[in-house]
């Protein structure tokens, strides 16, 4: 579980079973301006901040909106920025928060309603890496590729990606610069770059294609991708490992 | 407009793997979804998925294994094709990428599961549903499939005797469009926010279901619902059979191991299929030996903690993180609860249902290869066996006179119907969701009985006129999700209905489905399967005969 | 990305950036080391200082602080000289890839770059001016009158 990085506030939640959210809200038909508006509830032990959101739209305002679906940190849908980093709402205890408990649509990207965010652009990063199996030989098997089992150990963490976009939400240069493809992409490519089942063309072809102008090279090495992950994903160890294994390939020149 | 040869409702697993079958058969196809394909619930599936990959195994095992699984309501000749192609679409899997576990020799991975009789599961850490719906995205991102990505397709399109294809509503603009296909493959998923406690995510509300339902095609033994024995009590979130499959051991409060200590299954144990331990799991509760809020004890304080985050990584996470407990030093409190629908649409092995131009696989689908209870590691399965059938099916056989008239007639009456909804001056649609969901996991659940079951009935009757004067509060056209929750209260009415009154016609116990006044199994009169058809006075059942081949009914234990 | 063309200088620049890095560290180290603990910041004349760029650090000749050290003349000369090279890559290249990352100067992308190849060229030649000055030979061409 990611760190938090809160600004100190005021004593913690759930003092006599209540908590205080102030919430973004913004809905374009109605609002010029996006504001903020305060939510008290009682709580209940385990109380998550997507419970807590769920509760103030069904008991008092069936307009606040934000995107979840399987309340269990599989499905990527509820990050948002909980006391200044992002988070899974649903993941999130109400009870180490400090309050009132500040929640905001992700960082960074463009907001379309309350907590909804616009993610094309992210899925479209997510895309430019080519993040599809691409052998470059059949298998030696003829039924399923051989894989050790200390290679797919290489890959587990990286393959737990829920495209969440938090870590996207936090990178400095993502936010500046479309053409870079952002931690979380740049760890896809990573998932396929370590899989030795594709072979050594595509690892090649695959680290070429990352070492353009406004990629891999980009990363500032910020590690707040790192901090804010929910699964434990380190896009930036990723990202250094592909630079690394291309400067060294230059060097071997050389040797 | 918008128009395709082949039109996929719903990009889950199944969803996703018929699209890519139809792209391959070379159908123009394009995918419509409510949630982005990343955030389906496959993703959720744990366990893994069952084939008969070694030498010493043979698929008709697994497929007797189905049968007797589905308590002899599967239909056999397409539980057969479901088994003797799993090896194939497993390997096909693996040479698309999917990251299965591994063993020594560098081959994938295979475990045992519930109800198996040899260990056939293959599987991916216990994040086999994650990893499957990933790969089949990607791959579906590979062929540049086209995704109208939140969509909520709200109506089939229904005229002359065919499906045209559907209606759907743009959550981020308010609009709604119409979708012309020579086939629509509904591949919508379950429906298990019929219940409070529930391991489906919020968006599994059976839409699918109730839109087949009402274009004519009847819902298929809806009454057997599958409460999965180890969720966790807090939330229902789903902790893994595969736990069990590993060694995990079920306690009651004595300490008894109580699988074998007072009969549930004398052979198998914990590993017995999941409507056995389910129901042992609540006599045990029932008869004062369990612990707080209805649990029994699943222990894996055994394992140590390398083979835990080895090979259950997940469910370390789950039960720290929503209830609060470290399994490696100590045991997990787990009660039963809905996980899967072994009903749904009623279709053949092609997916082909009654109304031509509509299709169904998947979760939402009962083709039936589950019966009156499905086995862990068989459903991932039959999203790739028959997505990959009914795809290549609607690609090839999609009809060529579907109207884009009739579409357009569907679109204005559905933008008037979803217009109406805004017009309720009664209550909020979150008080009728819950009072449903509510009576059902009381009275429609493990254990059922005759009146409880017509109390149900009755609340969900009253549900009903009560959604006729629903309230939507938010009037905006931007990502209103009062209002797509309240188009999906009605989908969860109509599957309550059929569920419960399913259940209270079939005076038998068979599979998941138990009466308290008939605790037998009646072979004689109810070796059929329950369908649901809609008509304007309410549900109607009627009853159709179950395909048996060579495994003749006999009795069940494990 | 799969629609960018693969860079052959990126890699090349990053490596540098990182090693011209790392040999910051030393070099600003040793510069520091020799300000203010060997020579001691009170110390510092025009006139020493030129004898240090020509001599190198010499034992006796110099008022000492706690530090003693020998140098030879060249290789205080090289450290000097690279001293000059490291940062002016360093600080050109990395105010430039800040710049290179903005959406919004993506359209001045070459004469960006060029105005950077150009003024970092400059810089560097500017410092080599600066350093040649010390030495007698130049004193003819740098004539301050």
């Amino acid at each position: 579980m990611a760190t938090t990085q809160e600004t100190q506030r005021s004593e913690p939640a759930t003092a006599e079973g209540k908590a205080e959210l102030d919430v973004f809200r913004y809905i374009p038909e109605e609002d010029d301006e996006p504001h903020t508006e305060t939510y008290e509830i009682e709580t209940f032990e385990g109380m998550t901040v997507l419970d807590a959101l769920i509760k103030i739209r069904d008991e008092q305002d069936s307009s606040l909106t934000v995107r979840h679906s399987c309340r269990m940190a599989r499905c990527g849908s509820d990050a948002v920025y909980i006391n200044g980093t992002q988070r899974l709402a649903c993941n999130t205890q109400v009870s180490e928060l400090s309050q009132p408990i500040d929640v905001e649509p992700l960082p960074r990207f463009d907001v379309i309603r309350d907590l909804v965010v616009e993610m094309n652009e992210f899925y479209d990063r997510m895309e430019s890496v080519e993040p599809w199996f691409q052998p470059d030989h059949e298998p030696e098997t003829g039924e399923e590729y051989l894989q050790s089992p200390e290679n797919r150990k290489n890959i587990d963490t990286v393959l737990d990606c829920i495209w969440c976009g938090a870590c996207t939400s936090s990178c400095s240069p993502a936010a500046t610069d479309s053409d870079f493809p952002g931690p979380a992409a740049l760890a896809k490519a990573y998932r396929f770059y370590k899989d030795e089942r594709e072979g050594e063309e595509t690892r090649k072809r695959r680290l070429e294609m990352l070492e353009s102008s406004h990629g891999i090279y980009r990363c500032h090495t910020q590690f707040n991708c790192t901090e804010v992950c929910p699964k434990g994903i380190s896009p930036t160890e990723a990202i250094m490992e592909m630079s690394r294994d291309a400067v060294k390939e230059k060097l071997r020149f050389w040797r | 407009m918008k128009k395709h040869d082949v039109l996929i409702v719903g990009a889950g697993g199944a969803g996703l793997r018929a699209a890519v079958a139809a792209h391959e058969a070379g159908a123009d196809v394009a995918m419509v979804t409510k949630l982005h394909p990343v955030r389906s619930h496959t993703g959720a599936a744990e366990g893994g998925i069952n084939a008969a990959l070694k030498e010493e195994d043979d698929w008709k095992d697994h497929a007797y294994d189905t049968v007797k699984g589905s308590d002899y309501i599967g239909d056999q000749d397409a539980i057969e094709t479901m088994t003797e192609e799993a090896p194939k679409e497993v390997i096909n899997l693996e040479n698309m990428g999917m990251a299965f576990s591994r063993d020594e020799n560098g081959r994938v991975s295979q475990r045992a599961f519930g109800g198996l009789s040899f260990p056939r599961t293959t599987y991916a850490s216990d994040k086999t549903g994650h990893m499957l719906l990933h790969t089949m995205y990607e791959q579906v991102m590979k062929r540049g499939v086209t995704v109208y990505d939140e969509w909520h397709v709200t109506n089939v399109v229904r005229d002359n005797g065919k499906c045209h294809g559907v209606v759907a509503y743009d959550i981020q603009s308010g609009e709604m469009e119409g979708f012309t296909a020579g086939a629509t493959v509904f591949a919508t998923g379950g429906m298990g926010q019929v219940f409070e406690h529930t391991t489906n995510a919020v968006s599994c509300t059976g839409d699918g279901m109730s839109m087949a339902y009402r274009a004519g095609v009847p819902m298929e033994d809806m009454e057997f619902v599958q409460f999965h024995p180890t969720t966790l009590p807090s939330t229902g979130i789903l902790i893994t059979e595969g736990c069990r499959g590993e060694g995990g051991i079920l306690y009651n409060n004595k300490g008894e191991r109580f699988m074998y200590e007072y009969g549930y299954a004398p052979n198998d144990g914990e590993l017995a299929s999941r409507d056995v331990v389910s129901r042992a799991e609540l006599t045990e509760v029932q008869e004062g030996r369990g612990f707080a809020d209805d649990t029994v004890h699943l222990d894996l304080t055994h394992f140590g903690e390398e083979k835990i985050e080895e090979r259950l990584s997940q469910i370390l996470e789950l039960a720290r993180d929503f209830e609060d407990v470290d399994p490696v030093t100590e045991p997990i409190p787990v009660k039963p609860g809905q996980h899967y629908s072994m009903g749904g649409i009623a279709c053949n092995a092609d997916g082909e249902t009654e109304l031509p131009g509509m299709y169904a696989v998947g979760e939402a689908a009962c083709v039936s290869v589950h019966g009156a209870n499905r086995l862990g590691g068989n459903a991932l399965l039959e999203l790739v066996v028959f997505g990959r059938l009914a795809g290549e099916h609607a690609a090839n056989n999609h009809l060529t006179n579907v109207s884009t008239k009739s579409v357009e007639e569907a679109v204005k009456d559905e933008r008037a119907r979803i217009d109406s909804l805004m017009d309720g001056t009664g209550e909020h649609q979150s008080e009728i969701r819950q009072d449903v969901q509510d009576i059902m996991t009381e009275k429609v659940n493990v254990f059922r009985d005759e009146e409880g079951l017509m109390d149900a009935l009755e609340t969900i009757h009253e549900a009903r006129e009560r959604y006729q004067n629903v309230n939507v509060k938010d009037t905006s056209h931007t990502f209103n999700t009062d209002l797509t929750q309240t188009i999906e209260l009605r989908s969860i009415l109509d599957v309550a209905e059929a569920v419960t009154l399913g259940a209270l016609e079939r005076t038998e116990s068979r599979g998941a489905h138990w009466r308290y006044e008939n605790q037998e199994r009646n072979d004689d009169d109810w070796l059929k399967h329950t369908m649901v058809y809609h008509t304007d006075d309410g549900p109607t059942v009627e009853y159709e005969d179950v395909e048996i081949k060579e495994y003749k009914p006999k009795a069940r234990s494990y | 990305m799969s629609t960018q063309k693969p860079s052959k200088t990126a890699g090349w620049n990053w490596f540098l950036q990182r090693v011209t890095g790392v040999g910051l560290v030393v070099l600003l180290g040793f510069h520091f080391a020799v300000e203010h603990f060997i020579v001691g910041a009170a110390n510092v004349t025009a006139g020493n200082t030129v004898e240090r760029i020509t001599n190198g650090l010499i034992q006796g000749d110099h008022v000492l602080g706690q530090i003693t050290i020998n140098m030879p003349a060249f290789l205080y000369q090289a450290t000097a000289i690279s001293l000059l090279g490291f940062s002016v890559f360093h600080g050109m290249y990395g105010v430039y890839n800040v710049l290179m990352e903005q959406d919004t100067l993506r359209a001045y992308e070459k004469p960006i770059k060029y105005f950077f190849i150009v003024f970092s060229a400059a810089l560097f030649v500017q410092g080599i001016l600066i350093f040649l000055a010390f030495f007698e030979p130049f004193w003819q061409v740098y004539d301050p009158r």
